[in-house]
């Protein structure tokens, strides 16, 4: 599937004059239950390769009446830069994208992340080969499931 | 929806909200404080099936986080 990254607000700088807004590679996911009877909305996730894990915003565990602290505390998340670490707890889930792909994994979940969803390389990249193309505008990306056989 | 309109959009939203895009993302149908109350308000709206999304409270450059 070939996907258009969606744009978003630039605060005007002086360093990049000419960008008028940020394009982010996201696409609406939902979580489901085992048979698509309980699930969230759908909402925003950005697909990410510097993410080592998929995250999600707390708020996606409420339909499930699952607790956040429930989970397995995993270490704090921090970027890249040294002061911010926020608490996050991990989850087995399933993400439905694209009306039909549905993914099994452990996911992490915070009420302190700033967007509703990342998909990170361990459940996603290792289920999906993605192509990210920004020599085009608006940049897109091709989404791939990987099928590989079993070697006995 | 040209992509100025799209952004026009978006940060002329309430910061640190979930908001609620219709169907096509062509507009902001509800607003909330939490993904479930945007969704509710969507909903009464009219809009079933929502996308949600997270405005920051500043538009930053974004750096994604590692785990």
């Amino acid at each position: 599937m070939r996907i258009q990254y969606r744009p978003q607000p630039q605060i005007e700088t002086t360093v990049f004059p000419d960008v008028k807004y940020n394009w982010i590679p996201i696409i609406p996911v939902r979580i489901v239950d085992q048979r698509l009877q309980v699930k969230t909305p759908q909402f925003w996730a950005v697909v990410d390769t510097g993410s080592d894990n998929c995250l999600f915003h707390a708020d996606a565990l409420k339909p499930f009446k699952i607790k956040l602290e429930d989970g397995i505390r995993g270490r704090d998340l921090g970027g890249i830069g040294k002061q911010v670490s926020i608490p996050v707890y991990y989850h087995d889930v399933r993400v439905l994208f694209a009306t039909d792909h549905i993914i099994s994994i452990r996911a992490g979940f915070s009420n302190e992340l700033a967007v509703p969803g990342v998909l990170g390389r361990n459940g996603f990249f290792d289920k999906y080969c993605v192509t990210f193309d920004h020599t085009e505008e608006p940049p897109c990306m091709t989404i791939e499931k990987i099928v590989r056989k079993k070697v006995n | 929806m040209k992509p100025e309109e799209y952004v026009r959009m978006l940060a002329e939203a309430p910061r640190n909200r979930w908001i609620a895009l219709s169907e096509d993302e062509s507009r902001i149908v509800a607003v909330g404080d939490t993904m479930e109350e945007a969704t509710l308000k969507a909903e009464e709206r009219g809009v079933s099936d929502p996308i949600l999304a997270l405005t920051p409270n500043e538009w930053n450059p974004v750096v994604m986080l590692e785990s």
